[in-house]
């Protein structure tokens, strides 16, 4: 973390003096913590491409935290949740880890176990976040081209010369080579191959 | 015939039948009667020669008087009268004798003389007068004829006569057939008049028997010598017994007596002429039957009495002689393939095996030893019953004790798993405030306050685990007490008194509904208070929190059957519905500051005690928890 990144962590506990406990460990560690008391008011937060993680008691007053799980999931896609419980079930644990939780941490959660298992869920969302800040930017990328640039793109990345695309569209050799200049220059590549990579990470 | 009217016709018609009957036989009963009273009552003389207790005589008197009662019933007279010749065998004494009789019998009317004895028609001729004389009459005398001794068997011409003839030596070869290996006869007899006469005919006897077997008499001894003799005889030797009335020295034997004592000595087997002796040691065989003599007499008595001309009566000599086997003596010298019927010999004296014996003794000890093994098995099977009842009882005793056990084991897991989430809380915070604390040192941004609120944090978070701890005591502190017989009324009493001033505090009042006599429960009694006050003071926060102003609690107790329950009622804000269904375990509360172990250690306390606990909301507002404990008269 040569740079200091915008990130934020969540936690949610039903227990406000475990809240601010492990708040203020993070502090002291120089990380920014807001705390939930329930899972419904995590759900509030707007999800803005931030990388970040979720510390979640497994027990919410008594609920089950995984019955929440799949609603955090799908709206913190890029946000990895670690458990924090004082009942450490494997059978939970395994359901909570197949479920898309990274981490499962054991009251009384020791620091060194703590901040690692942050450092580490923040690296994964880092990678998540950039990953889905480039696919927003090559599908940008290709949402610029035009109908028929798109289709000749397609027949570039199928490997077809100039000549067999315009066969293919039954148009001018000239007015192939002319579009393929534009999605060159549009795209920002210089090659093939750089075309093909750019389409794989975009949504077509 | 008052009773008869209850009967059916059918009944009555029986009855006059009876009556009928009854009727007809009287009258011919006394038809009879007046006939034979016409004929007057029989008179028999019967003259016997020798005494009284002589055993034959016995004998044959019961035959003939069995004879003669049959036919006449009891309308004749036996006038018996014992001459005794033996006894005063010399000088005057029959003729005095029988002056006396002559007299005696002058003017009765005798229908018949029967004469019994060796020789005793010499006697009545020469003494009897000619009334007795003239008598029919019947003489029973030995016929001794065939060797040598020709008896006058004839009193008058109106005279029967059973002359026994006396074959001894028919009696000797069948006893030799018996005994096939017999090499010499012991003939015994004693010393009296008539001994001898029948020793001296047993010698002339002998001199017929076959000369390979040595015969031998053996005569004036005295008793004891004799026994000895026989004792002591050579092999193959047979012993008669001819005749014994009296030994050498005068001792007097009756037959039966000597055959008796010279059985029981002697180591052959013993044969007489008669039978008297037989079924007291004598073996049997062919031998005169005075068992057959006493009806004999009896019957030509009576054939007399009826008219029959006495001479026309005949005797034969088999109608006082007999084929006899005492079965006992067969088995004594071990004969056997006489007892068949085909051997022509009545066997007598079958001993009754001891089966047949001991018949009902052995069936009683049998039956006895049944019913004993009856009640034993019944007994055994009783026992074992009880025991498998027993066993299966422990069994139900230790598998309620199991699921007791795990119902605690149960709970303590519950109870674990709570207390140790209640305590993972403020650990996990003090730990993590505590490294907070550290990184911030470390890291030199810890101001003075921060380092103040983190402490504060920490100090807070222990004590708040502290109080877990103490609360969680009481439940892990319920350890088994003592249980006495105690007063349920005083202890509602005494905690009533205990919360009073509380009450006061908080502005609500206890009614007490108790009964009006003690109410005994084993318990102890700390415990139960400690329930009843934990109702109470739920109780009492319940109406603090609500809005609705009956500030009181009652407490009702109430008797039935074999349990009282007390209940605790409140007009509070109830039971809160999210955690009803979990009220009794352990750190559930609805109310901020409490441990939710109050109504956790009353439900221990109330299992306990073997009862059981309530809660429930009324509907008109409030909530009543209760318990119901086993009421001991």
């Amino acid at each position: 973390m040569s740079e200091m990144p915008e990130y934020r962590i969540f936690i949610v506990d039903d227990d406000v003096s475990v809240r601010r406990g492990i708040s203020l460990l993070l502090n002291s560690a120089g990380y920014f913590a807001e705390t939930f008391e329930n899972v419904s008011d995590l759900l509030q937060v707007e999800d803005n491409n931030i990388p970040g993680c979720i510390l979640l008691d497994i027990f919410l007053g008594g609920e089950s935290g995984l019955e929440l799980q799949d609603a955090i999931i799908n709206k913190f896609r890029n946000n990895p949740i670690i458990y924090i419980t004082g009942q450490g079930d494997i059978s939970m644990s395994v359901q909570a880890l197949k479920k898309g939780a990274i981490n499962f941490l054991e009251k009384p959660v020791d620091e060194k176990h703590l901040l690692k298992a942050v450092d580490e869920a923040i690296k994964i969302s880092q990678y998540l976040v950039n990953m889905k800040i480039e696919k927003d930017k090559f599908n940008a990328l290709i949402g610029s081209l035009t109908p028929r640039e798109l289709e000749i793109l397609k027949y570039v990345l199928k490997g077809m010369l100039n000549k067999q695309i315009a066969a293919e569209l039954n148009i001018a050799e000239h007015t192939v080579k002319l579009h393929r200049g534009r999605i060159t220059e549009k795209l920002g590549v210089k090659s093939v191959p750089e075309m093909i990579y750019i389409v794989e990470k975009s949504n077509i | 015939m008052g009773l008869t009217i209850n009967y059916s016709g059918i009944a009555v018609k029986i009855k006059c039948a009876l009556l009928s009957v009854l009727i007809i036989f009287t009258i011919n009963f006394n038809a009879s009667g007046i006939a034979d009273g016409n004929n007057s009552e029989k008179n028999i003389l019967l003259l016997f020669s020798l005494v009284p207790t002589t055993p034959a005589y016995k004998i044959i008197l019961e035959g003939f008087r069995e004879k003669l009662t049959k036919e006449f019933g009891d309308s004749y007279t036996l006038n018996i009268e014992y001459l005794e010749t033996e006894r005063y065998p010399r000088g005057n004494y029959p003729k005095e004798e029988f002056d006396l009789y002559n007299r005696k019998y002058k003017d009765v009317s005798i229908d018949l003389m029967i004469c019994v004895g060796i020789d005793i028609v010499s006697t009545v001729k020469k003494n009897a007068d000619d009334h007795l004389l003239n008598l029919p009459a019947i003489v029973v005398d030995y016929d001794l004829s065939a060797y040598g001794k020709p008896f006058d068997f004839k009193v008058n011409g109106k005279t029967t006569s059973i002359n026994l003839k006396m074959d001894i030596n028919r009696t000797i070869d069948e006893a030799i057939r018996i005994f096939p290996g017999t090499s010499s006869i012991y003939f015994l007899s004693g010393t009296s008049g008539t001994d001898r006469l029948i020793l001296e005919i047993s010698r002339e006897a002998a001199k017929n028997i076959n000369n390979k077997i040595k015969t031998s008499f053996i005569t004036d001894q005295t008793m004891d010598d004799l026994l000895r003799i026989v004792h002591k005889l050579p092999e193959n030797s047979l012993i008669v017994v001819s005749s014994f009335n009296s030994d050498v020295n005068k001792v007097p034997y009756y037959n039966t007596e000597a055959v008796r004592l010279i059985s029981k000595s002697a180591n052959a087997p013993v044969f007489t002429y008669t039978d008297m002796g037989f079924g007291d040691g004598s073996f049997g065989g062919y031998i005169i039957s005075f068992r057959k003599i006493g009806p004999l007499i009896g019957e030509t008595g009576v054939k007399i009495l009826k008219g029959t001309d006495p001479n026309s009566i005949k005797i034969s000599e088999s109608d006082y002689y007999d084929h006899l086997l005492d079965w006992r003596e067969l088995q004594r010298w071990n004969l056997t393939g006489l007892e068949n019927k085909k051997s022509g010999y009545t066997v007598q004296y079958r001993e009754i095996t001891y089966l047949g014996k001991y018949k009902w003794y052995l069936s009683a000890g049998i039956l006895f030893l049944v019913s004993q093994s009856i009640l034993i098995i019944s007994l055994i099977q009783l026992n074992r019953k009880q025991k498998r009842m027993t066993r299966q009882m422990v069994e139900t005793d230790r598998r309620q004790m199991d699921i007791i056990r795990e119902d605690r084991i149960l709970r303590i897991g519950m109870m674990t798993a709570s207390l140790s989430h209640e305590l993972n809380q403020p650990l996990t915070s003090i730990l993590s405030t505590a490294q907070a604390g550290i990184r911030f040192i470390n890291s030199d941004k810890a101001d003075s306050q921060l380092l103040k609120d983190i402490f504060e944090n920490i100090v807070e978070d222990d004590k708040r685990a502290a109080s877990t701890l103490a609360s969680i005591r009481g439940l892990m502190k319920l350890e088994k007490r003592e249980k006495i017989r105690a007063d349920l009324n005083k202890m509602i009493i005494e905690v009533a008194d205990l919360y009073k001033s509380k009450a006061i505090e908080q502005n609500c009042k206890i009614n007490l509904k108790l009964t009006d006599v003690p109410v005994f429960v084993i318990a102890d009694s700390i415990q139960i208070q400690q329930v009843i006050l934990n109702f109470i003071s739920n109780a009492s926060h319940s109406i603090e929190e609500s809005f609705n102003k009956i500030n009181t609690i009652t407490i009702t107790e109430v008797v039935e059957d074999d349990f009282v329950s007390v209940s605790v009622r409140d007009y509070g804000k109830g039971i809160d519905e999210s955690i009803s269904d979990r009220l009794f375990e352990p750190f559930i509360t609805s109310r901020k500051e409490g441990s939710g172990v109050g109504l956790a250690i009353s439900r221990l306390i109330i299992e306990e005690h073997h009862g059981k606990i309530t809660a429930m909301n009324m509907p008109d507002g409030g909530a009543e928890f209760s318990f119901k404990l086993k009421n001991i008269p």
